[in-house]
């Protein structure tokens, strides 16, 4: 059960340690699974969750009630994960894990679950080679499902500046999609057109 | 291939994305490591003075209610209500002063609002409400001393083993590059560790006690004397397989529990509260707090036998293996292709227990995931020197794949 928001603050910022594990038991999934996003898996990710909860603890006198809670949270997250991504970009780049045949009883065969994961790898090589605001974006509305007025307010940008930044990154991730084996197995593998294509983003280039 | 296509494409593999769980976390020991059993907020620094003043003056008018307990002796109060009651009292007119220019034997006293002290580049000092310390020594390595309340310290990173050191009744909590909270109270001394490391021992002893990560937080008898609780979560407890050893000692004998079995806790007996700084042992000069610490450092932890330090030639036995650990999994676990070289440098920090395995490896800046999944793997099969505080020893590394 999710408590009332600017309670469970306010008992936070009293001392209240019993407040503060709440907080920590009702967000950390959806931090996880963000950090885990942003970062595609190629990063320790216990500690950069941990550190997102100790910036959380850290930054409970700054949080206004006007603010989603949530939406302050992924700020925090979004804002750990690209400090942290920032610090890591002069050391060598590591490939993201390789899928070890640990197979997820979910009905699928081991070669299907294999496969998805590595298509899943390599969309997150293609985001990796993305600039980070364009991932952000991205990240967040299509792997998150946020709204870009929800973006605007957790990436501090105009809610336009959002949806640009996310036409580019489509744009970006459809031209460099073949570039990867398993995508462009994917785009062959994929039969004639069966259903309309979506209308076109309207979207203007930036000046 | 047609846009189409590749369009679709790049919809169902971010629908797979987007199904894909995220991996499971050890949720347990990932919340013992958080901050949550001292929560204090730090409030964030005014813009203007106008709402603030508005606040001081009506905070006036709340003064005359304070004053019995203002009054009330420091020995009347328990460590457990200080640190309690410590979150919620928070300056509303923090005033700063120049570090600078004070004297060694300055002594500040927070009123109603909390007071900074600042020396440039160096670190910052903040007393809370009603707070009184003692600037000790200026210059390279700063030291206060900490006589009545609550103190929280920001060191900035230096290079230096210890630039900052505060005491508490005969607890010295020395730290470099950390953010931390002593509090003081009639029966003892509390540490929360916020950022950084501290090491936290006798102040007459500087290099001995325990090592605090953060974040943590864990009290102290006034001699100095570790208080193991529930609540404390510093090295001993996540140390694994080491039995907690029970309820803190009873207010009367907190003197009992000493740094190591058979050593005896020097200092004050309980109850002296803050006038245990006039009476205490002479605090140790900046000279002798670095000189107190050799490289690479050998740090002290709480733990009952053995011999008090590994020997030289234990420690870069340990070092060796280390080493060689972390160049064999950088080999085996870092990717390359087309005969690219592949280096990195990194500080690695590792600390042992009493029993000589292997506690825990640290790397700065951190390698790889599956490097250090695989160092801490292979750090199992490592047996090093016992001793009876462990040690830890920082080394910078050059590796090459």
């Amino acid at each position: 059960m999710v408590s009332d928001a600017s309670d469970l603050v306010a008992r936070c910022r009293a001392g209240d340690a019993a407040a503060f594990r709440q907080l920590f038991r009702e967000h950390r999934q959806q931090v996880t699974r963000l950090v885990h996003r942003m970062t595609g898996g190629g990063a320790d990710l216990e500690d950069l969750v941990q550190e997102v909860f100790v910036q959380v603890h850290k930054s409970l006198g700054g949080f206004r009630r006007e603010a989603q809670l949530g939406t302050w949270i992924y700020r925090i997250a979004v804002n750990v994960v690209l400090m942290h991504r920032r610090a890591q970009k002069s050391r060598p780049y590591s490939l993201p894990a390789v899928p070890d045949g640990t197979i997820a009883d979910d009905g699928e065969q081991p070669d299907e679950h294999l496969a998805r994961s590595r298509r899943v790898a390599a969309l997150y090589r293609l985001l990796e080679r993305m600039s980070e605001k364009k991932r952000t974006v991205y990240v967040l509305h299509e792997l998150e499902g946020m709204t870009p007025v929800e973006i605007a307010k957790v990436v501090g940008a105009p809610v336009l500046t959002v949806r640009t930044r996310l036409f580019y990154a489509r744009r970006t991730l459809l031209a460099e999609l073949t570039a990867e084996p398993a995508l462009a197995a994917l785009v062959e593998s994929l039969g004639p057109l069966s259903e309309p294509a979506p209308a076109a983003e309207p979207h203007k280039e930036p000046a | 291939m047609s846009p189409e296509r590749i369009e679709r494409a790049l919809r169902e593999v971010t629908r797979e994305a987007r199904i894909e769980s995220a991996p499971d976390l050890d949720w347990d020991a990932l919340e013992e490591r958080l901050p949550m059993t001292r929560v204090k907020t730090i409030p964030p620094r005014p813009r203007s003075y106008g709402p603030l003043l508005l606040a001081a003056a009506l905070s006036l008018t709340a003064v005359a209610l304070l004053v019995g307990w203002l009054r009330e002796p420091a020995a009347n109060r328990s460590v457990a209500d200080v640190t309690a009651a410590a979150p919620a009292v928070r300056p509303s007119l923090p005033t700063e002063i120049d570090g600078s220019t004070l004297a060694p034997g300055a002594r500040i006293t927070a009123g109603d609002a909390a007071k900074t002290v600042v020396h440039r580049g160096h670190a910052s000092w903040t007393l809370a409400p009603r707070s009184t310390g003692v600037l000790v020594t200026q210059g390279d390595v700063l030291v206060i001393r900490l006589e009545v309340g609550s103190v929280t310290s920001r060191v900035v990173k230096s290079s230096r083993v210890e630039t900052f050191a505060v005491e508490a009744a005969d607890v010295r909590v020395a730290a470099h590059g950390t953010e931390f909270v002593v509090t003081l109270a009639a029966d003892g001394v509390s540490v929360n560790v916020t950022e950084g490391t501290v090491l936290v021992g006798p102040r007459d002893q500087p290099g001995v006690g325990q090592l605090l990560l953060s974040p943590s937080a864990k009290q102290f008898t006034l001699a100095g004397a570790p208080v193991e609780a529930d609540e404390s979560a510093g090295l001993d407890a996540l140390r694994p397989g080491r039995p907690r050893t029970g309820a803190a000692p009873s207010p009367e004998a907190p003197a009992e529990k000493a740094w190591g079995a058979g050593a005896t806790a020097p200092g004050t007996t309980p109850g002296s509260g803050s006038s245990a700084a006039a009476g205490g042992p002479k605090p140790k000069t900046a000279a002798e707090t670095v000189a107190g610490t050799t490289a690479p450092s050998a740090t002290a932890s709480n733990e009952p036998t053995g011999p008090d330090h590994a020997t030289p030639a234990g420690i870069e036995s340990a070092t060796a293996d280390i080493m060689k650990l972390a160049a064999t999994c950088f080999k085996q676990r870092t990717a390359t292709s087309d005969g690219i070289r592949v280096t990195a440098q990194t500080t690695i920090t590792f600390r042992t227990l009493a029993d000589g395995g292997v506690r825990s490896v640290d790397f700065e800046p951190p390698l790889s995931p599956w490097v250090q999944a695989c160092v801490k793997i292979g750090m199992g099969s490592i047996h090093t020197e016992s001793t009876r505080y462990g040690f830890q020893v920082s080394r910078t590394v050059n590796l090459e794949r």
